[in-house]
């Protein structure tokens, strides 16, 4: 195969450059003696080195190289015997743990009850509670046309006036519109009002005699 | 029919040479990835590929300190990325590929450290040719070996993969990341460019 291959090149070559075709493609360099021979060992002494980041002393070399010629021990005495006879001494008296009363927790709770209690208390009996109800008893008997048509012009053209300014909800209410509906219940019969309002109350309404 | 046989034998021949090289180079990559086999098979590695690449990177770099010391990087280089090598390329050609790029990126700090242009680059490096002890200028291997330096670097790695590597188009397409259009672009040019040298040398 290899001798198949090296014929397809050699053609190849020769189409293109038949000088450099003829020419022996053996290297003319030259290798130390037995440089592949021990090269695989340097390499994985090598890399072992980098792994475990030995610094094998060519930096300090570059920097300082006289700090690489002294000795590495400790320069320092010890007294003798110092670690068979060195021993961790741990403190016997353990500190006290204070618990706390258990009469002084449950006044704590209870105290914070009390407290929640009368915040509630308070806050229920200051709401006022007028707008909540709706007597709709007391409104059921009234006959709504004939009090409208009991109403004076400047009762109602006050009322219109009052009405328009309300604030209903943020929004802005056309004026058309509103002498719209203001057509539209005109037009509404008792019986059809008292019957929305039945639908729609709380209470069950009776009709006015 | 004994004519069609032949052929089938030599294909068959190159696909099983191929296959076993495959299987070899898989089984070193398997063992280097088990810590128990792993410095073994590293060895086994470094000693089946150190002379391909290290003649390899000699051709880009000319001498042997500087050959030494970018084939030692490129070999770091492997025991650092082997555990996490694809295999979506041979073994082989990933070799290659950091043994280039290592040459490259050598070639690049000299020409930084020294503030040469490329036609300098040349020169220093056909210099260091004839500085070789066994350098005979009679001899057509060393011109060829200085005309090579006249290549760009690029050009002289394909020239050097085909001819002395005798490595196929597309295995230099994975070592190289060029398309082999290119790649036979670039040796034919190479070639021509050798042969005139050469020529008027």
């Amino acid at each position: 195969m290899k001798m198949n291959q090296k014929n397809t090149l050699l053609v190849e070559l020769k189409s293109i450059a038949p000088m450099v075709a003829s020419i022996n493609n053996k290297m003319p360099q030259q290798l130390p003696l037995g440089y592949f021979e021990t090269f695989a060992e340097k390499i994985l002494v090598l890399v072992k080195q980098q792994s475990e980041g030995i610094n094998d002393g060519n930096e300090l070399n570059d920097i300082a190289p006289l700090l690489n010629q002294l000795s590495r021990k400790p320069v320092q005495s010890l007294p003798q015997g110092y670690f068979e006879s060195f021993s961790l001494s741990l403190p016997k008296q353990q500190s006290t743990v204070v618990k706390m009363p258990l009469m002084r927790k449950w006044m704590t709770y209870a105290s914070a009850a009390i407290v929640a209690s009368i915040l509630v208390t308070v806050g229920f009996l200051y709401t006022d509670k007028s707008n909540l109800s709706f007597d709709y008893e007391q409104y059921s008997k009234i006959n709504i046309s004939s009090a409208i048509n009991n109403l004076s012009e400047d009762e109602l053209v006050n009322y219109l006036n009052s009405a328009s300014s309300l604030n209903v909800s943020n929004a802005t209410i056309d004026a058309e519109l509103i002498n719209e509906y203001e057509g539209n219940f005109r037009n509404i019969e008792d019986d059809e009002m008292l019957q929305y309002l039945n639908e729609n109350g709380e209470k069950p309404i009776k009709k006015a005699s | 029919m004994v004519g069609l046989i032949k052929p089938f034998e030599y294909l068959l021949v190159i696909i099983l040479q191929n296959s076993l090289m495959f299987i070899e180079d898989q089984a070193l990559v398997v063992q280097f990835k088990s810590a128990s086999t792993k410095e073994a098979a590293y060895t086994n590695l470094v000693k089946k590929y150190q002379e391909k690449l290290y003649w390899h990177i000699r051709r880009m770099v000319v001498e042997h300190e500087d050959a030494n010391d970018v084939l030692q990087n490129t070999f770091i280089k492997v025991w650092n990325g082997l555990a996490s090598f694809r295999e979506d390329s041979q073994l082989y050609t990933w070799l290659y590929r950091i043994a280039t790029n290592e040459c490259l990126t050598f070639i690049e700090q000299i020409k930084r450290k020294s503030v040469i242009n490329f036609d300098d680059i040349a020169e220093d490096f056909s210099n260091k040719v004839k500085a070789d002890a066994n350098f005979d200028a009679n001899r057509l291997e060393w011109k060829l070996q200085v005309a090579i330096q006249q290549l760009p670097e690029k050009q002289r790695v394909v020239f050097n993969l085909r001819y002395y590597d005798e490595m196929p188009y597309e295995e230099m397409s994975q070592v190289l990341d060029t398309s082999v259009g290119a790649l036979k672009a670039s040796y034919h040019h190479a070639a021509k460019k050798i042969e005139e040298f050469i020529k008027n040398s």
